[in-house]
């Protein structure tokens, strides 16, 4: 099957895949701690001394391995989200995905200093904690199921009224949260603070674990959805005439986007700017080749988030910068240079 | 009117101590105690007239952004203008010891570039209503996404700044209130002066060249003010959104066909709001205080929800 | 008649303190910490890492210098301590402690504040026995103080440190008996409403057993320590009017002292507002509370009036 403009996207692909293997070995081998390439490779290969295999396997790995995922989740996330509503801005903070995880995720921290029942609160607290990730993803989801719903008009899913409905939702559900945190969250604030930025701190081998099924699961789904979106593409009579459901792939598309984008708020706290850039540029790149778009949203989706966290974490030892802020920073400068050059 | 009046005396009235109505009357002739008095003339009095001015203030901006624009959607909180006004002040906290007097400035930097960015990004030409929302939303995560990461490296100061951007009139006194006052009055002030303009605007841009009027120009003026007037009040208050939103909604809902009622009474409904929202704040979580933010969020969300489910003509996609 | 009760109340510590103190028998040091897990040591520490200001607070006084740190980000490392601490690598904020950092220091021990490294316990007691605090009454500096001791292996000089803060405390408070209830705020805060602490935060705990009356009252969950104090307005501050008013330091403006209400506030009106130094936020360690007790010694408890530092 003869693709028009085969050979360039294939070089384009590449040259993405390529820059994911760079990064992800940059953010092995760099970090708050200077090692040697020898040193990186035994720690990888388990010949080194205590504090390199840790900083190697536990450290930095995981934490690299965690932010292509969550790359790939978010921009994956972004991309369904915005051939959905047909409209370039939309991401996951759109459905009020975000916001309603980061509600939760504030409330979990709060009900946690509430409930002491024992004179030692750790147990209480720390039991917020390991289900912090299931609890955000809940509310992430209950969120956009609610917008969805919101969104309906005439029984239909009209994108545009989905995607008011869910600005408004973010909108409340975040000064929802910054009340609850202003208000109760005094002794906390700076953790909660640290999460609702974005960021990979502290991720480990569990937290990969925890994210990669979802991960597996949303790239099923988006392969599924990637006919029907083509078809999507097209006006809605058309489509209605080639005998699709369109209802029900919309929905679909719908619960993969907010699968993808909960599951990493989950882990990693609200991340913006991925989903939102990512897409464009992958539009630039692939033209209105949507098999291409899609796997350069994953290519440059993982890039991203990976390099945006290694320089956070190595340009001011030893404080770090959030996930979340470096690629907005980088992001947005870019996003106006794509949007002045749009006809 | 007449609810504005009443819901001033409950405001008079209402805080950590009820006062009662002839309570209030000694406080006014000068004959009660000192504890009375200062409570009543002191915090009540410039509270609640910030928190009518300050809601006046941003029902007059939302609805000069709808109408100029005429974009039933757009308001201060929707445009990111309100985002990156906190965004300025916040980093202006943190990076360094202001005096009072830049708060408003930087506050008014930071909105009118975020103002100025959500247009740019929406297409100057069209302004279409769906895109300059979700302009203004991409703008207002990334002002937030800023202002997230300011607030990690201001250390010991988060819980300060976090408090702040719930929104709050709490401990706003008469000073605060003159401060603001010029920045809100002016516009206001220049605004009733430009009613013509503001109606022509509302229709076809075409028919209002044909009237005479430039077009772009005029546009660009109304939404400099109404800039001038959210960000202003968020430099002292911290962002309270929603009011800009749904306040121009109730005064559109309520006129029918006198147009020209519009801005007054999205002043009034705003101003009403806010002060409504701001006893809330103070009685419901008894002895302390909501931050009023949280309030209005919580009122004029739903409102909102329900308002999109029931406009009958929806523009299309 | 003073001698005895001294030596009584020093059994009593020792007493008291015991279920949280470790057995040191032949396989080492065991400590239970205020997470309730017990941590092993072979040997005394003697390359400890601080997560929060006591642990370089209470390394330092009982000699043997952390080798990491952490800070209060933009404002650095606590000014009281710095001197000792140049050198010392830095982890970051104590919320988001650099673990590559703290890895590459090799330390043998973490003294660290509880409730900001719940979130990465783990991955900290990878690195290194974690030693998790509370540090925020007076009852969990004593206990911390003692646990620090047993880990570094100097338990004789940690009892002592707690001791002769115990006297002195006891000495402080007879010499202010007699002298009527003076009621006393702490508050903290540049915005437009301060922040007041309850009764058990450690500053006011001391101010209470020296025989103030801290206005910002028991705290509603007394076992868990936190909330650490509330918002309060000035129209209920006014209401309660403390005698003298005592502020913790902030890089901003304090808008609360241009609100209209604050010049009618007694303590203002009578000179009574002081600003204490940034180690009364974090007080627990022993070289700290000695020197909180300076400050109230030197505010409050001399009978000639001495300038006090009004805040503009």
């Amino acid at each position: 099957m003869q693709i028009p403009g085969a050979g360039p996207v294939a070089r384009l692909l590449l040259a993405g895949g390529l820059s994911l293997v760079v990064v992800i070995v940059a953010g092995v081998q760099l970090g708050a701690v200077d090692l040697t390439w020898s040193q990186v490779w035994a720690g990888l290969t388990g010949n080194s001394s205590q504090h390199v295999q840790r900083v190697v396997f536990e450290l930095r790995l995981p934490r690299t391995l965690a932010g292509a995922l969550i790359g790939i989740h978010f921009a994956l996330s972004g991309w369904l989200l915005q051939l959905l509503s047909r409209n370039p801005l939309a991401e996951a903070g759109i459905l009020g995905i975000s916001a309603g995880a980061s509600l939760v995720a504030v409330a979990a921290f709060i009900i946690g200093d509430w409930i002491v029942s024992s004179a030692n609160p750790y147990n209480n607290a720390s039991f917020a904690l390991q289900y912090l990730p299931l609890f955000a993803m809940a509310g992430g989801l209950v969120t956009a199921l609610s917008v969805y719903f919101l969104g309906m008009r005439h029984g239909h899913l009209s994108p545009v009224k989905m995607t008011l409905t869910g600005a408004v939702i973010a909108g409340m559900l975040h000064a929802l949260t910054t009340g609850a945190l202003a208000f109760w969250g005094h002794a906390h604030t700076e953790l909660v603070a640290q999460w609702l930025a974005g960021s990979l701190y502290g991720a480990e081998w569990q937290h990969l674990r925890a994210l990669l099924p979802w991960t597996l699961i949303g790239l099923a789904g988006v392969g599924l959805l990637v006919r029907p979106l083509e078809v999507m593409q097209l006006d809605d009579q058309h489509a209605r005439t080639l005998g699709l459901g369109l209802n029900r792939w919309r929905a679909f598309a719908l619960l993969i986007a907010t699968l993808l984008a909960a599951s990493a708020v989950g882990v990693v706290g609200p991340v913006g700017f991925i989903g939102l850039l990512i897409p464009h540029i992958s539009r630039r790149l692939a033209g209105a080749n949507l098999p291409a778009q899609l796997v350069l949203c994953v290519l440059l989706g993982a890039v991203l988030a990976v390099l945006a966290d290694l320089l956070g974490r190595t340009l001011f030892t030893p404080y770090e910068v959030p996930v979340g802020v470096v690629s907005a920073v980088l992001g947005v400068p870019f996003f106006l240079y794509l949007l002045s050059r749009q006809p | 009117m007449l609810l504005l009046m009443l819901l001033f005396f409950v405001g008079l009235m209402a805080g950590s101590r009820w006062v009662s109505p002839t309570l209030l009357l000694t406080a006014m002739d000068g004959s009660s105690d000192l504890l009375t008095r200062i409570t009543v003339l002191e915090l009540r009095l410039p509270r609640n007239l910030l928190g009518i001015l300050g809601g006046a203030a941003l029902g007059v901006a939302g609805a000069v952004m709808q109408g100029v624009t005429r974009n039933p959607l757009a308001s201060p909180g929707l445009t990111g203008v309100i985002a990156s006004a906190a965004l300025a002040v916040v980093s202006l906290h943190t990076l360094s010891t202001p005096g009072a007097l830049w708060l408003p400035l930087m506050a008014l930097a930071g909105g009118l570039l975020g103002g100025a960015l959500t247009f740019a990004i929406a297409g100057r030409r069209q302004l279409q209503p769906e895109r300059v929302v979700l302009a203004g939303i991409a703008v207002t995560s990334l002002a937030t996404a800023l202002t997230t990461g300011l607030l990690l490296v201001s250390g010991a100061e988060a819980a300060e700044l976090y408090y702040w951007l719930a929104g709050s009139l709490m401990g706003r006194g008469w000073l605060q209130l003159q401060m603001v006052l010029p920045w809100l009055l002016l516009p206001l002030g220049t605004l009733f002066v430009m009613q013509r303009p503001f109606r022509l605007l509302q229709l076809d841009d075409d028919l209002a060249l044909a009237m005479g009027l430039a077009v772009g120009r005029w546009r660009l003026i109304f939404l400099l003010l109404a800039l001038l007037l959210a960000a202003a009040l968020v430099a002292f208050t911290g962002p309270i959104v929603f009011i800009g939103l749904v306040a121009p909604h109730i005064a559109r809902r309520m006129i029918g066909n006198q147009i020209q009622h519009w801005l007054p009474l999205s002043a009034l409904f705003g101003g009403l709001l806010l002060l409504a929202a701001d006893i809330l704040a103070r009685q419901l979580a008894f002895p302390q205080e909501l931050p009023v933010g949280m309030l209005t969020a919580l009122i004029g969300a739903p409102w909102l929800v329900y308002l999109l489910n029931s406009r009958t003509s929806p523009r299309s996609a | 008649m003073a001698c005895l009760r001294n030596r009584i109340a020093k059994i009593l510590i020792i007493v008291l303190l015991s279920p949280a103190s470790g057995l040191a028998d032949d396989s080492g040091i065991r400590l239970t910490d205020d997470r309730g897990k017990t941590l092993r040591l072979s040997e005394p520490a003697t390359r400890p890492a601080a997560i929060s200001t006591f642990g370089a607070d209470v390394a330092l006084a009982l000699s043997t210098p952390p080798v990491a740190v952490t800070d209060y980000g933009i404002q650095g490392i606590p000014d009281y301590l710095a001197s000792e601490l140049t050198g010392v690598h830095g982890l970051g904020p104590r919320h988001q402690p650099n673990l590559e950092v703290l890895s590459s220091v090799r330390p043998d021990l973490v003294i660290a504040i509880g409730r900001y490294t719940e979130k990465d316990g783990d991955q900290i007691e990878a690195i290194a026995p974690l030693l998790a605090l509370d540090l925020i009454t007076v009852q969990d500096s004593l206990r911390a103080v003692e646990l620090a001791g047993q880990a570094l292996g100097a338990p004789a000089k940690a009892t002592e440190l707690n001791a002769r803060f115990l006297d002195r405390l006891q000495a402080l408070a007879k010499g202010n008996k007699g002298k009527g209830t003076e009621t006393v705020a702490l508050l903290t805060s540049g915005s437009e409403t301060p922040f007041v602490y309850y009764d058990h935060f450690l500053p006011t705990a001391l101010l209470e057993r020296l025989g103030f009356d801290n206005v910002g009252g028991k705290p509603p969950n007394p076992d868990s320590g936190i909330p650490l104090g509330y918002r309060i307005s000035l129209e209920a501050l006014l209401e309660l009017n403390p005698d003298t008013i005592l502020l913790l330091p902030t890089r901003r403006q304090r808008a609360f002292t241009m609100n209209p209400i604050w010049p009618y506030l007694k303590a203002v009106r009578n000179n009574g507002v002081y600003e204490v130094p940034q180690y009364w936020k974090e007080g627990a360690g022993p070289i700290a509370r000695e020197r909180i007790l300076d400050d109230i010694q030197r505010l409050l408890l001399t009978s000639a009036p001495t300038e006090p530092t009004n805040d503009e």
